[in-house]
């Protein structure tokens, strides 16, 4: 591979990236409200897998889509009665308020993404060696 | 491969920390990774579940369920069971955390869902032996004609709701418990039943009888507790003639005064207790010529409330009122031809009997002169989070004996066990459908337990009151104390027959009534036991208001419904200050506050400060009076004694203080010293607490399952103790309704909450408000579909 060929290589794989989370984003929001709360964990396994992504750029599409699509849901449905219910639910779990929930939730599906996105990758590098 | 190992440990690692259920502090957090999911989560409990649909049910016709705007259901099905069956779906929609947590504290399971804190509840239910009988009396339902078919329905509807819901839509309490909805049986629909029975069954105090008549002389004893209050004005008035002689054995048996409990100072009397009000008048006493039945049913209060109200039309019927969830029908409610109502009537139903076993084993107990054996039957206390706790019960002729509490080896001998086999839908089926007085004491006397004080009004004009459920007969001088359990002949003889039991139609006085107190005066040829476990006030009260009246209209039904009037205290607290002057003793504040006392109207007002100062007083003054009672550990007399002995007897020895031995002190000094406590009390009270009776009392509505701000946290409430309005800090009414017997009938209801279950829905307390500030919904049957127009709609096909 020649240095041009490496720009090259480096350029499309840059390109991927973006690419790669907005299909993250759409196939987790879907995983997550057709499937088990497990779905879009597995579809971004899946994803990384597939696309062939390094584990930074899967780290960073898993983290990113996750924590995103967790981050718009919560605060969508936080929306929807002015967040009371969350608060109360937030009391009775250790006195967390709302935006404390919303940050737990944002976290846990930041983690899970990462994880995931991590897996994916080392699981697509691992097959395309074989 | 290597490279693989690091984020494969990782993933599964943080997965199953996802998965599971982490103990903290003593409880559960629910396990994260679906608990806190936008798409799974508690974020989806946030929208209220209030949409119309279409469903395919167990069903052989079509039914349309119409909600109105409170969200009360109409079912209209073409035939009983469709209606049952729907019945049962919409209970499980709304109720179906408080379904499932009411029938697991009656068999005592909460354990497994709650863990190592519900341990002891769930021990004394079984020891109790509850969901044995519940299991019994499930068996036996299907023994009765009909009754299978009715049970089956209304059990396929509840399962029909629980099988069309994934975790997404559960109810919340069980995303926060992580614990999944089970199927429901017709068991469950036994253990609503028990669970009701176990919560109005309150005859308990064999021990605390036992140990007064052990330590107290004959004569005080007599002196302290008199079978019955000269004011009483019982259920049924002194007009009824009893043309018949009590049946069975009037043998005195053994009781055991001298088989002593520990010293147990609480006094189960202070307790809420779940009592209630009835009455019916006759069109002659109304402004409209109709009769008039009111019912208000006074239990601890919860969010989501205890009763769900609703619909039901049939072809054979059309009725409304408040059901049970759990259970099949309208439980208290009208339909177009009459209403009926029930109040709790406190009979005890409830003996405890003394075991003597041959050895620690345990195995084998002396009854009639020999050792028989004890069956055995071991339970398992699944724990969550914790081993099993196995336990055997052991079952006697009595009953089961318990072996954990004040009650170690006593063989409790309930009613509960002893009627399994019987049909108690009978009287749910009957009384629905009822169309005249006739019809309505036939339904009553199917009714089982515990007695119950059923009313009745009819359009035909026809008012009555009955003491419905069985009533043990007991031989001479026992049920009262602990009794040996060694012999049978201290046995119950029987059950009082129904045509025996107290009843009344029509009476002269133009007016039916009951508040729990005594069902008849002593003219009665049966013993009924039960004193000492409601106050007499409220019955008193309600009589002399409906005495006292004519030309009764619904709104006028409302207001009493509401009445403040304090009878304890106006017969009291006269008396009070009168000793308090005439002593000089009072100084300081206590002036300003013993005028701001004289001035008072006896209305336990929200708004009134006067009812805190006389509550705070009395709680001293009775205190200082029966402080002989409280050293011995001897359970108080009735509340009207210590008024009679006040007013009568300004001398009695019971006013001299113990810890004074050089002076003896008489009413006076109790009233100077109780005052001057009294006001001490008041000074340090905090300041909000202080201000009225309303913030003095501090009403609150919890959450059934006790999760801190899903209840109603501070409601400033009228009302109280020995008034009408029996609205005390977590207890009170949990269903008013008022209706008028006209053709077709009206009525006005409303209860402290919502229909919804679901806390995120604008059903969960929207009635709340109006509740309070004493409003009630005025609603009719609706009986053509085509007439009204729902707020949403669930139609259900046959699949």
């Amino acid at each position: 591979m020649d240095a041009c060929q490496t720009n090259q290589h480096h350029t499309a794989m840059k390109n991927k990236t973006p690419i790669a989370i907005i299909f993250c984003l759409v196939g987790s929001l879907l995983a997550g409200m057709y499937g088990p709360w497990w779905a879009p964990a597995v579809f971004i396994i899946l994803l990384c897998a597939l696309m062939g992504l390094t584990v930074k750029q899967s780290i960073l599409t898993g983290s990113i889509s996750l924590g995103v699509v967790y981050l718009g849901m919560a605060l969508w449905m936080s929306n929807q009665d002015k967040a009371e219910i969350i608060e109360k639910t937030g009391m009775l779990l250790g006195g967390l308020s709302p935006v404390m929930m919303i940050l737990v939730t944002t976290l846990i599906g930041f983690i899970t993404g990462l994880l995931s996105g991590w897996l994916g990758s080392v699981i697509g590098s691992t097959v395309s060696k074989k | 491969m290597k490279q693989l190992l690091i984020p494969a440990l990782l993933f599964s690692g943080w997965m199953a920390l996802l998965t599971a259920d982490l103990p903290v502090k003593g409880s559960f957090l629910p396990a994260l990774g679906r608990f806190i999911s936008p798409f799974q989560g508690i974020w989806q409990s946030v929208t209220p579940d209030n949409a119309s649909y279409d469903l395919k049910g167990q069903t052989t016709g079509n039914v349309r369920i119409l909600f109105d705007e409170r969200d009360v259901p109409h079912i209209y099905a073409d035939n009983l069971e469709d209606a049952l069956f729907a019945q049962g779906y919409l209970h499980a929609a709304n109720r179906l955390f408080s379904m499932d947590i009411s029938t697991r504290a009656a068999s005592g399971r909460l354990s497994e869902i709650i863990g190592q804190r519900t341990i002891a509840l769930d021990r004394k239910a079984r020891e109790r032996g509850y969901e044995w009988s519940a299991t019994e009396k499930a068996k036996h339902w299907g023994d009765h004609e009909g009754n299978k078919a009715i049970m089956d329905a209304y059990v396929n509807g509840v399962n029909a709701y629980i099988q069309s819901i994934d975790y997404k839509h559960w109810p919340m309490e069980y995303k926060i418990l992580s614990h999944d909805p089970v199927q429901w049986t017709s068991v469950h629909s036994a253990l609503t039943l028990t669970n009701m029975a176990i919560a109005l069954c309150i005859g308990e105090d064999d021990l605390e009888y036992s140990t007064a008549r052990a330590k107290l002389s004959a004569e005080d004893y007599a002196f302290l507790f008199p079978d019955h209050n000269p004011k009483e004005s019982p259920i049924i008035p002194s007009e009824k003639t009893w043309d018949f002689t009590a049946q069975g054995s009037s043998a005195p048996v053994q009781s055991l005064p001298n088989a002593l409990p520990e010293d147990k100072t609480e006094d189960e009397r202070k307790k809420d207790l779940n009592g209630s009000n009835n009455w019916a008048v006759a069109g002659s006493k109304t402004a409209h010529g109709f009769p008039i039945l009111a019912n208000d049913t006074h239990l601890g209060l919860t969010l989501p409330n205890i009763w769900y109200e609703m619909e039901i039309h049939t072809p054979e019927m059309s009725v409304h009122g408040v059901s049970l969830p759990g259970l099949p029908f309208i439980i208290i409610g009208f339909n177009e031809n009459i209403a009926w109502g029930s109040t709790n009537s406190g009979q005890d139903v409830l003996d405890w009997y003394q075991i003597s076993w041959q050895d620690s084993s345990r195995h084998q107990y002396k009854l009639d002169g020999k050792y028989v054996d004890a069956t055995l039957r071991p339970e398992v206390i699944k724990v969550r989070g914790a081993n099993a706790i196995v336990d055997t019960i052991r079952y006697t002729h009595w009953g089961p004996v318990t072996h954990t509490d004040e009650h170690k080896d006593m063989a409790m001998k309930w009613i509960g066990h002893q009627k399994a086999n019987i049909n108690d839908i009978d009287y749910l089926k009957k009384i629905n459908k009822a169309a005249n007085v006739a019809d309505y004491r036939e339904a009553v006397s199917a009714f089982q337990y515990p007695a119950q004080n059923k009313i009745f009004a009819s359009t035909q004009g026809d008012i009555a009151i009955s003491v419905a459920g069985v009533m043990p007969i007991r031989p001479a001088g026992n049920g009262e104390t602990l009794t040996s359990g060694e012999s049978s002949a201290n046995d119950w003889a029987g059950y009082i027959p129904f045509a025996h039991a107290p009843y009344i139609i029509n009476p002269a006085r133009g007016y039916v009534s009951s508040a729990n107190q005594a069902p008849a005066d002593p003219s009665y040829p049966y013993p009924l036991l039960g004193k000492r476990i409601f106050e007499d006030y409220r019955g008193r009260m309600v009589n002399m208001v409906l005495d006292t009246s004519d030309g009764l209209t619904p709104f006028d039904m409302q207001e009493m419904q509401q009445n403040n009037y304090n009878l304890h205290a106006a017969e009291l607290l006269p008396v009070l200050l009168h000793a308090l002057d005439s002593s000089g003793c009072n100084s300081g504040d206590g002036i300003a506050i013993a005028s701001i006392l004289h001035g008072w109207n006896y209305e336990y007002h929200r708004d009134s400060l006067s009812p805190v100062f006389f509550d705070l007083w009395y709680k001293e003054f009775e205190k200082l009076t029966w402080d002989e009672l409280d050293n011995l550990g001897v359970m108080l007399p009735e509340e009207w004694r210590i008024v009679e002995i006040a007013r009568d007897q300004p001398q009695s020895k019971y006013f001299d203080q113990l810890i004074t031995t050089d002076k003896k002190e008489t009413l006076q000094d109790i009233a100077c010293t109780s005052f001057a406590n009294m006001v001490k009390a008041y000074r340090n009270l905090e300041e909000d607490q202080g201000k009225n009776w309303g913030n003095f009392k501090q009403t609150n509505i919890p959450h059934l399952a006790r999760f801190p701000h899903f209840g109603a946290d501070f409601i400033s409430t009228s009302g109280g103790r020995h008034i009408i309005n029996a609205m005390s800090k977590t207890h009170g009414p949990s269903w008013r309704m008022i209706v008028e017997l006209s053709s077709p009938p009206k009525a006005w209801v409303n209860y402290p909450g919502g229909q919804s279950g679901n806390p995120a829905s604008p059903h969960y307390r929207d009635m709340l408000e109006n509740y309070f500030d004493g409003k009630y919904y005025e609603v009719a049957i609706q009986k053509d579909p085509a007439t009204w127009t729902p707020v949403r709609q669930i139609n259900i096909t046959p699949q």
